[in-house]
C-alpha cells in the first residue's frame, strides 16, 4: 500500500522535500513506517503522528492512501 | 485610563462590549515567564483581563533576551525573579489590571495556590513535569488550560477543556525519556517562534474568557520559518486515567 508522509518542524528528515509517497506492507503501523524510514526505536518517544489530520499513537495501523504527518514533540517554553 | 482604551476590541463581533466586560471580570494564570509567558502575559494584560497571575522561579539570563520580550539587559545583573520583574512591567502596561507575581514553580505543593481563583491557565512552562501536573490539577477543577511549547522555528498549542474534550495525557500518555533533547537548550529557538505561539495561546485564553463558541481541542502546529500553520484533531483516549478521574489532582484537589 502507499501512504503520503510529511515531516514538520525541527525533525530529522529522510529526504529533502516536505512530503513523499512511501510504499509499505498492508496493515503496517506508524511506528513500522518510521522504522522503514530509518528512525531508531529510541527516537520514537519524541515523535507525534497524525493520520489524515487526526493525532494518533504510533501504534496506529495505516491504510492505503493515508496522509501521515510526523511532528517533533516540542518541549521548550 | 480613557474609556476608549479597548475600542478596537469592542468593535469586534468576536469580543464586543459584553466580551470586554467579561475579560475585565476574569482572571488568568500564566505558568512560566519565559518566551511564551512574556508574550501571553503581555497580551492578556493589554487586553484588559482583570487579574493576571504570573508564576516563575527563574532569573533572567543573557541568552533569554533575544526572545523574552518583557526583560532588558539590567535584569540579567539584578538577580531578581522573572515573575517580579514581569509583574512590574505588566502593571506599567495597564494599571487597570491586577498583576500578581508568584516566584515559584508549578509543583504539587504550589499548584493549588497558583490555580486558586483563576478562570483559565496558560502553560508557558518549559518542562513536561509542569504540563502533566497542570493537566491533572486542571482536570480535577474542570479548569480550561492552554498548552504551548516551542523549539527551533516551530511550536504547538492545545486547548484543553476538561469534561468537554481530550486532555494533554490523551495526546501524550507519557513524557519523553529525556526532555532535554526537545528543549530550546538543545535545539535552540528562533526569536519569533514564541511570539507566534504565545499569540495563539493568548487568543485561546481570550476565547475561553469571553465564552467563545469556537473553542476546539485541536493540536495546532506552526513553523514560522516555513510559514506553515496546521491543525490536527485530537480525540479523547477512552483509556485515559486523567479523564476517567482515576488519577486525582496532584495536590489533593480543589479546596
Amino acid at each position: 500500500m502507499m501512504v503520503t508522509v510529511r515531516f514538520s518542524g525541527p525533525i530529522r528528515r529522510p529526504w529533502p522535500e516536505a512530503s513523499r509517497e512511501v510504499a509499505m506492507e498492508p496493515g503496517g503501523t506508524v511506528a513500522q513506517l518510521l522504522a522503514t524510514l530509518g528512525f531508531a526505536p529510541q527516537e520514537l518517544p519524541y515523535l507525534q503522528a497524525a493520520r489524515n489530520r487526526v493525532a494518533v499513537p504510533l501504534s496506529s495501523p495505516l491504510s492505503d492512501g493515508d496522509d501521515v504527518d510526523v511532528l517533533l514533540r516540542v518541549g521548550g517554553g | 485610563m480613557a474609556t476608549d482604551r479597548y475600542l478596537r476590541h469592542t468593535l469586534l463581533p468576536e469580543v464586543g462590549s459584553a466580551g470586554q466586560a467579561r475579560l475585565r471580570r476574569s482572571s488568568a494564570l500564566v505558568v512560566g515567564c519565559g518566551a511564551l509567558g512574556s508574550t501571553v502575559a503581555q497580551v492578556l494584560v493589554r487586553a484588559g483581563v482583570g487579574r493576571v497571575r504570573v508564576a516563575d522561579d527563574d532569573r533572567v539570563e543573557a541568552h533569554n533576551l533575544h526572545r523574552q520580550v518583557l526583560y532588558v539587559e539590567e535584569d540579567v545583573t539584578s538577580g531578581r525573579p522573572k515573575a517580579e520583574i514581569a509583574a512590574e512591567r505588566l502593571r506599567a502596561m495597564n494599571r487597570d489590571v491586577t498583576v500578581e507575581a508568584a516566584a515559584e514553580r508549578a509543583e504539587p505543593d504550589s499548584v493549588g495556590r497558583l490555580l486558586s481563583g483563576v478562570d483559565v491557565v496558560v502553560d508557558a512552562s518549559d518542562n513536561f513535569a509542569a504540563r502533566y501536573l497542570l493537566n491533572r490539577a486542571c482536570a480535577a477543577r474542570r479548569l480550561p488550560w492552554v498548552h504551548g511549547a516551542v523549539v527551533g522555528c516551530s511550536g504547538m498549542t492545545l486547548t484543553v477543556l476538561p469534561g468537554r474534550g481530550p486532555c494533554y495525557a490523551c495526546l501524550y500518555p507519557e513524557p519523553p525519556p529525556d526532555e532535554g533533547l526537545v528543549s530550546t537548550d538543545h535545539l535552540g529557538v528562533l526569536s519569533t517562534a514564541p511570539l507566534v505561539v504565545g499569540a495563539l495561546q493568548a487568543t485561546e485564553a481570550i476565547k475561553v474568557l469571553v465564552g467563545a463558541d469556537e473553542l476546539e481541542p485541536r493540536l495546532v502546529t506552526v513553523d514560522v520559518w516555513a510559514q506553515e500553520l496546521n491543525w490536527y484533531e485530537v480525540r479523547r483516549d477512552p483509556a485515559c486515567a486523567v479523564c476517567a478521574g482515576r488519577v486525582g489532582a496532584p495536590d489533593g484537589g480543589p479546596r
